[in-house]
């Protein structure tokens, strides 16, 4: 301590001495009693999800205080964005998340107003956070989102119902993207551990309360048995992740980069199942596309697993349809383009992003980036497999086209969400743009 | 059985998992450039091709032989011989257009001898021949399949005369004198057997490293499912003479060697048929300062075969090609001199680039600072780099137009590579996709740093030849030269 704190110390009033001294004695007393006392002390005066719309819970001083209006076209979003639906009291509520370029913050947007969940906008003074996040139902009631923090490799989830308290999930070691997936009993979360070049997942009984965050156990997916790989043969697992859960339990999609191949993963007794369904030839055993970079998943009413994922060799998005063990793979759609002036054909950046969905009577919509063209590409799947294709162009906008989202209204209507550039603007003047599809119509 | 070995290196090299097939048939005229590709031996290499022949042979040439009965002697024996003869030094040199004679300089001797009669004791005498140079005349020329091999133009020669017997004493009295040329003759000829069995082995070895290569070659290599058809064909030195292959006028010793190549077009290729150059062969260049003892030729590609490979590259969609290795060394601040709208939306350095040619490439051999290259023209390419943006891949900014390409051909471990020496945009217009098919106002576009970084990613992964395909294992490239619109290569190779 310098002369000037000691004096200072030393210049307090003795009575203001003698109340401090004996306040602190009350709080020992009553510490180390365990008094229920202090209980108003450790929780907040509001309650999660007990705030008013429009309003949060501000655990530094328990009371609600009013959330940022950002009106009707959202906040700026940059990157992949999330999208999901609630229904509260009978109304559709569309949550949308992702990282806002201004702030430096993962974002939450309701459709009116904005809610940060990490960042420096979240917590003045902290790291940016939320460039690569998931936001899923919870079974329980409610949405449960995941993201990590690009500085220090942390990842984090909250839920809805506990407010959005981030809880840590990893405390380093993590990179790229987060998916995440969850049943009545068991929340799933996975996310690439950079040290070891393969997929963490991070398994939390669930529901979850408050209190019961921190039991989080941790695998690596490093053997995965049922590959066909000899032993020793790297991994690089986890570039591009997603994962949904089926009535067999959770299935996780990964990319490896070593072979270029599309990994599915299992949950079993014993721990994790992989297989290569894409990008290797079975009966040789022989490398014959990159498959995987970019791939999405979801489940039809059905019960049918739906894998899109990217080509790149062929520069086509893929469908994989798994009923039953039994799986199908049908083009989705190709970025080959002839080039009138050398009469030539090029390949796009076809399928870099794609947002996958399935309509009520189990067909697969499919939003997919041309990130050469700065487009997008909705296809729908026909009755008899082939897919119909509508395009989002940048003359039809007004700017350039990324990141697109995928929600289905009805079974005859398809709302295709992507963000839209203002390119002198820089990614702060990026918009959500949105297109419903009529399916009876047959065109946006 | 070279001809095997190096069509398995060559596949092992390009390392694109390809097969082998038959080609269907000969190729059309028009995909083939005669006299598009030479080797050349200069003369001012042909003191280390000796010395190469010399460690071949051995310098030191042991003879044992078994005893040898003198005719019409009455059973008089020459005994065992037991010599050791030293092939000094040797030289080649040109003895007319067309054979490559090589001197072995055999070290002066004295060859102990010993004659007598069963149960008798020996006479002894010996047999001395002063320093003669012993001759072996090659041919460098065509075989019945077409392949070019060394053969002899003639048998060795050692001056026989130059040898005599000396006999002290007096072992040969009494004999006559067709018995005593036998015993000079069997003797002489024991030792012209064995030195000269060695030099020609060696001679030929020497100048067969000059000629090993991929030719005759008519096959179909599958690479990625794409078929490539390479007809390579030694040819003679002119129509009345079919045997010879390398030969020529004084220093200007090579052989010609018709290249064709041809593929199905590949979609990303422009259906255009290839350039038709005569190959007009400018005087050679002279050779660098040479190694000793080994083999080299110059491999010398014209301008009209370069423009042809071009062609049946670009045809194959073999210049269709994306690049992920040059970014880095770009930093991430690399988009500003192009716009600095532009970086604002950059996460980090340049990802990948992606090259359509458009056209065949029109080439020219030239001059550069630190020696030849090769000058590309495309004339409608088309450059796509791709950044990241928002954590993903997209294209952010387009070059097309003219370009204009330099590169050096560099001699690597195990073959040849393309190395980027300059880029130049001649009528080559920016824009960027993220901006509406245009830049930014203002912005300065200079893609210059940008363009010669993705231009050196994209040819540098190109393997552009494996040199063991064209001379033996352990070849290297110990120079290169511009004589008019061909480039030289000069390959050393030890075939020890």
């Amino acid at each position: 301590m310098d002369g000037s704190a000691e004096l200072s110390a030393r210049g307090w009033p003795r009575a203001v001495r003698s109340a401090l001294c004996h306040a602190l004695a009350v709080l020992a007393v009553l510490f180390f009693s365990g008094c229920e006392a202090l209980d108003w002390w450790q929780q907040p005066v509001c309650e999660p999800d007990m705030c008013p719309a429009g309003m949060r819970c501000n655990p530094d001083n328990g009371r609600c205080v009013p959330l940022p209006s950002v009106g009707p076209q959202g906040p700026a979003l940059h990157g992949r964005f999330q999208l999901q639906s609630t229904l509260d009291e009978g109304q559709t509520r569309r949550w949308w998340l992702g990282f806002d370029p201004a702030r430096q913050s993962l974002a939450l947007w309701d459709g009116s107003v904005i809610r940060y969940l990490d960042g420096p906008a979240a917590s003045p003074g902290s790291s940016p956070a939320g460039q690569g996040a998931a936001l899923i139902k919870d079974p329980k009631g409610g949405l449960i989102a995941a993201w990590l923090r690009a500085s220090d490799g942390s990842v984090w989830c909250a839920w809805s119902r506990l407010d959005w308290a981030p809880v840590q999930v990893r405390s380093g070691g993590a990179e790229g993207v987060v998916a995440l997936a969850a049943d009545n009993t068991m929340l799933w979360l996975a996310s690439r551990d950079a040290v070891a070049r393969t997929v963490a997942l991070s398994e939390l009984p669930h529901p979850v309360d408050r209190r019961a965050t921190s039991g989080w156990k941790r695998t690596l997916l490093a053997n995965p048995t049922g590959m066909g790989d000899a032993p020793g043969t790297p991994l690089d697992l986890g570039r591009w992740l997603a994962m949904v859960v089926t009535a067999g339990g959770p299935v996780l999609a990964a990319y490896d980069a070593v072979g270029g191949d599309l990994v599915l993963a299992t949950r079993v007794e014993s721990g994790w199942q992989a297989s290569r369904v894409a990008g290797r030839d079975r009966l040789t055993g022989k490398n014959t596309t990159d498959a995987g970079q970019a791939v999405a998943m979801t489940v039809a009413p059905g019960g049918a697993l739906l894998v899109a994922y990217r080509d790149r060799s062929r520069d086509e998005v893929i469908l994989l349809r798994d009923e039953s063990g039994v799986a199908k793979t049908s083009v989705v759609g190709s970025g080959t383009r002839s080039d009138a002036a050398t009469a030539t054909e090029r390949s796009a950046l076809y399928g870099s992003q794609i947002a996958l969905a399935a309509l009520p009577d189990g067909r697969a919509t499919l939003a997919i980036a041309d990130a050469a063209r700065w487009a997008i590409d909705v296809a729908v799947e026909r009755p008899d497999g082939s897919f119909g294709h509508f395009a989002m162009t940048p003359a039809e906008t007004g700017g350039p086209l990324a990141f697109p989202a995928l929600e289905v209204r009805s079974a005859t209507a398809v709302a295709v969400h992507a963000l839209r550039a203002r390119p002198e603007a820089g990614p702060a003047g990026n918009r959500l743009e949105s297109k419903l599809l009529d399916l009876n119509q047959g065109k946006p | 059985m070279n001809l095997q070995r190096h069509i398995a290196v060559w596949l092992a090299v390009v390392g694109m998992g390809c097969t082998q097939q038959p080609l269907p048939g000969p190729l059309g005229a028009d995909r083939v450039v005669q006299d598009g590709m030479r080797i050349w031996l200069a003369d001012g290499d042909l003191p280390s091709l000796a010395a190469t022949a010399r460690a071949l042979a051995g310098t030191e040439v042991a003879l044992v032989t078994a005893p040898f009965g003198v005719p019409a002697t009455g059973g008089a024996q020459l005994g065992p011989l037991h010599a050791a003869l030293r092939l000094e030094s040797a030289s080649a040199e040109w003895l007319s257009s067309a054979v490559l004679r090589f001197a072995f300089q055999v070290e002066a001797g004295t060859l102990p001898l010993a004659l007598g009669y069963p149960g008798a004791a020996a006479c002894a005498l010996s047999f001395v021949w002063p320093a003669t140079p012993l001759l072996v005349d090659l041919r460098l020329g065509l075989v019945q399949d077409g392949a070019p091999q060394a053969t002899l133009a003639s048998a060795p020669k050692w001056p026989t005369q130059l040898a005599e017997l000396q006999d002290p004493q007096g072992c040969l009295e009494g004999l006559s004198q067709p018995s005593i040329d036998a015993i000079r003759s069997q003797v002489w000829q024991e030792l012209q057997t064995a030195t000269a069995s060695r030099a020609t082995v060696g001679a030929a070895g020497a100048a067969q490293a000059l000629l090993d290569g991929p030719w005759p070659l008519a096959a179909r290599f599958v690479v990625d499912n794409t078929p490539i058809d390479w007809q390579i064909t030694p040819l003679a030195r002119s129509a009345a003479d079919g045997q010879t292959f390398l030969a020529g006028p004084e220093d200007q010793r090579f052989g010609r060697i018709a290249l064709g190549v041809d593929a199905p077009r590949h979609p990303c290729a422009p259906d255009v048929a290839p350039p038709q150059l005569e190959a007009v062969w400018p005087a050679y260049p002279a050779a660098p300062g040479g190694g000793v003892s080994v083999a080299r030729r110059g491999l010398a590609l014209h301008a009209a075969g370069l423009a042809h490979l071009g062609w049946a590259a670009v045809r194959a969609g073999l210049l269709c090609r994306t690049s992920t290795s040059w970014g880095e060394a770009l930093g991430e601040g690399w988009g500003t001199p192009i716009a600095p709208a532009l970086q604002a939306w950059l996460d980090g350095p340049p990802r990948a680039a992606r090259l359509w040619p458009g056209s065949s490439p029109a080439v020219e051999v030239v001059d550069g600072v630190d020696g030849p290259e090769l000058s590309w023209r495309l004339d409608d390419a088309t450059l796509e780099i791709v950044g990241t943006v928002g954590g993903e891949e997209a294209v952010v900014v387009v070059i097309r137009g003219r370009l204009r390409l330099r590169t050096a051909l560099l001699g690597t471990g195990n073959g040849l590579r393309m190395a980027t020496k300059g880029v130049a945009l001649e009528a080559a217009t920016v824009s960027s996709p993220l901006f509406g098919d245009a830049l930014p106002p203002n912005s300065p576009g200079d893609v210059r740093t940008l363009v010669e970084a993705a231009m050196t990613g994209i040819i540098g992964d190109l393997p552009v030849f494996p040199l063991e395909a064209l001379a033996p294992a352990g070849t290297t490239l110990t120079g290169t030269a511009r004589g008019g619109n061909a480039l030289w290569l000069w390959l050393d190779s030890s075939p020890l």
